[in-house]
């Protein structure tokens, strides 16, 4: 039984992962290698959608800044998708990343956050 | 024999006694074989005859075979006839009586009584006051009737009834009477104080056990049940039968009942258990047990069959019925050489435990599985019941009533838990688990969702560090433990490892940190068998 799945959209030039299920220590790295894979020269931006995550931990956290340092080096922006009373929210608010990350109710907002063009060139 | 005759006059007297005591024989042998009705008997120098008058053959055949002692008195009350009845009872040969006064027989104050019995004639009986008779020097009770024979001889016919032998037989079966009645109390009292158990009251477990006994057979059975807390959340449950009835059935099931309760008490594994107490069970002494140990923290059933029908696990969540099939032993008692294994079984969300006696799914003509399929059915429409509806409930489906029946339930209560412990290998993918189960320990408690997912959170955070610390062992295992009490969560993380500063590198110290925001309270005990973390947060139950 795997502990995630992902799912990915493009929205526009932005990438969207949908992770469904937990993210710990057991698959923390293995998630940020296949995100780091999927994220390619084009992606004008990346949302993480955390809306049917139940879980989230310290190497969900690690996973997260390491996204948003990434992306920064090449000029682009992570931005998170999770409704506020969703539970890995208080992971983000507990540890101070909803305050560095950006963070958004819907997918749209989210997009929009990225700051990249949320639709076709 | 080298004595010579004796001469003369004593010649005479011993010849003219010796022609007597031939006659005397003769005669007796001819009443006896009914030969003659009538003889003459020489009393005082005078030959007197004596007359059988309307006794024939078989009457005179019957009266000396018959197991009272019969006489024939004349009017003054000698003996005419006596049988050879009447001779044992007075402890002498029947013909010896013969010519002597009856009177001269009993003891001497007895006469007057005599005297008004033949005074009164016709069908007097001397009975429920037994005269005493002297027998050798020995004294008898007896009971005396007369009957008056006729006018014409004037005689009296006399039975004598030797009570001694009566009262030897009364006693005998008052005896017996008296052994059966205290062999019964005992063997109820055993039951009593051995069978419906007193069943402990824990927080985390509800106990409910029924013992009927059999209604055709009012001797008790050898049926019982125990329930017997083993240590701090841990709860063996013992069913068993021991064959055959009454004494020593019951007997035999109190010695086995003790010596599981001690085994277990010990400490012992089911399986442990009953392999000591094969070893005591004696030879004939077969019963057929089954042994559970109910472990709260580990919601599991630890358990060993000795040939008992299968208990049943039931789960009021989804309705399923499963029967305990494994571990299935020999009945004890059979053979020193029996082995036991057992084996533990995950229970459950909401389960009961059904253990129960032969008697509850037996009936005669019936294959078992009919009777066990009886009790699954009605076990499953039950299982969400209050326990004692539903062991009421599966006793009755007994399709009779004959044998004993006994059930005992047990329920792991929800909220079940104020305490848990999970023990799961050090690895991370583990941890998913971990989660899980102390999720729903802290919901079954009353911590609301947002608190439970910090604190799932927090355990989450250093159970992974105890997967770290465990890195370089094989096979290593941390413990989970989890309170809630007054107001309290604490949950503690005992690793096997060496506890290493948390690494910066790539941010991993940032799990502890997380740690510390989450809770109360954080301590780290390092030691040399491992580390143990222990977060404490006040909470707030809701009363569920």
């Amino acid at each position: 039984m795997r502990l995630a799945s992902l799912a990915t959209a493009r929205i526009g030039s932005v990438l969207v992962v949908t992770v469904t299920g937990e993210i710990d220590r057991s698959n923390g790295d293995e998630l940020h290698q296949t995100i780091l894979e999927l994220v390619d020269a084009d992606a004008g931006g990346l949302v993480i959608d955390l809306s049917p995550t139940r879980f989230l931990d310290s190497a969900g956290l690690d996973l997260l800044f390491d996204l948003q340092r990434r992306l920064r080096a090449r000029g682009k922006q992570l931005s998170l998708c999770l409704e506020d009373g969703a539970m890995v929210r208080r992971t983000l608010n507990v540890a101070g990343a909803d305050a560095l990350i950006p963070c958004a109710n819907d997918l749209a907002t989210a997009v929009a956050l990225t700051g990249a063009s949320g639709t076709d060139q | 024999m080298a004595q010579s005759e004796p001469e003369g006059p004593g010649q005479t007297a011993y010849d003219e006694l010796r022609d007597r005591l031939e006659a005397a024989e003769e005669t007796l042998r001819a009443i006896r074989s009914g030969e003659v009705d009538a003889l003459v008997v020489d009393v005082e120098g005078e030959g007197r005859l004596f007359t059988l008058q309307g006794a024939d053959h078989f009457y005179r055949v019957l009266v000396e075979g018959m197991p009272e002692g019969a006489a024939v008195l004349d009017a003054s009350g000698l003996v005419v006839y006596a049988n050879a009845r009447l001779g044992e009872i007075f402890g002498r040969p029947s013909d010896e009586l013969v010519g002597r006064p009856f009177r001269e027989l009993l003891e001497p104050e007895l006469g007057p009584i005599l005297d008004v019995a033949l005074a009164q004639g016709d069908d007097t009986a001397i009975a429920g006051v037994p005269l005493i008779v002297r027998s050798g020097g020995e004294r008898v009770p007896i009971a005396l009737s007369l009957r008056t024979l006729g006018e014409e001889s004037a005689s009296v016919a006399l039975i004598v009834t030797d009570l001694s032998a009566i009262e030897r037989a009364e006693q005998g079966r008052r005896r017996a009477e008296q052994q059966y009645e205290r062999e019964h109390t005992i063997a109820l009292e055993l039951q009593r104080a051995l069978g419906p158990a007193e069943l402990p009251e824990l927080d985390w477990v509800a106990l409910s056990g029924l013992y009927l006994p059999g209604v055709i057979d009012p001797e008790v059975g050898g049926d019982w049940y125990d329930a017997v807390a083993v240590s701090e959340g841990r709860l063996a449950l013992v069913i068993g039968d021991v064959a055959g009835r009454g004494l020593p059935a019951a007997v035999n099931m109190a010695e086995l009942r003790i010596a599981v309760r001690a085994f277990l008490q010990e400490g012992r594994s089911p399986a442990e258990a009953l392999g000591a107490v094969n070893h005591l069970a004696r030879v004939g002494g077969m019963a057929t047990l089954f042994c559970a140990v109910l472990d709260a923290d580990r919601r599991s059933l630890r358990y060993v069959n000795a040939g008992h029908p299968p208990p049943l696990i039931l789960d009021a969540a989804t309705g399923s019925v499963t029967k305990c099939e494994q571990a299935l032993g020999p009945p004890v008692g059979v053979g020193w050489h029996a082995r036991y294994h057992e084996v533990e079984v995950v229970l459950p969300d909401e389960p009961t435990i059904v253990l129960y006696t032969d008697g509850v799914i037996e009936l005669r003509g019936e294959s078992l599985d009919a009777g066990l399929a009886r009790l699954t059915d009605a076990a499953a429409i039950g299982v969400a019941e209050p326990l004692e509806d539903l062991a009421a409930r599966l006793v009755s489906t007994a399709a009779s009533d004959e044998d004993d029946r006994a059930v005992l339930t047990a329920r792991l209560l929800t909220p079940p838990l104020r305490r848990l412990m999970l023990t799961i290998p050090a690895i991370p993918e583990a941890l998913s688990r971990l989660r899980g189960q102390l999720r729903r320990f802290l919901l079954a408690n009353g911590v609301d969702a947002d608190t439970a997912y910090d604190l799932v959170l927090a355990a989450s955070e250093i159970a992974a560090n105890a997967t770290e610390h465990a890195y370089e062992l094989r096979d290593a295992q941390f413990v989970c433990r989890a309170t809630v009490a007054d107001g309290n969560v604490t949950i503690s993380v005992r690793d096997q490892g060496r506890w290493r500063a948390p690494r910066q590198v790539d941010g991993r110290g940032r799990g502890l940190r997380l740690v510390e925001s989450l809770v109360d309270q954080l301590d780290l005990r390092p030691s040399t068998t491992g580390t143990e973390a222990v977060i404490r947060r006040k909470v707030e139950q809701t009363v569920r």
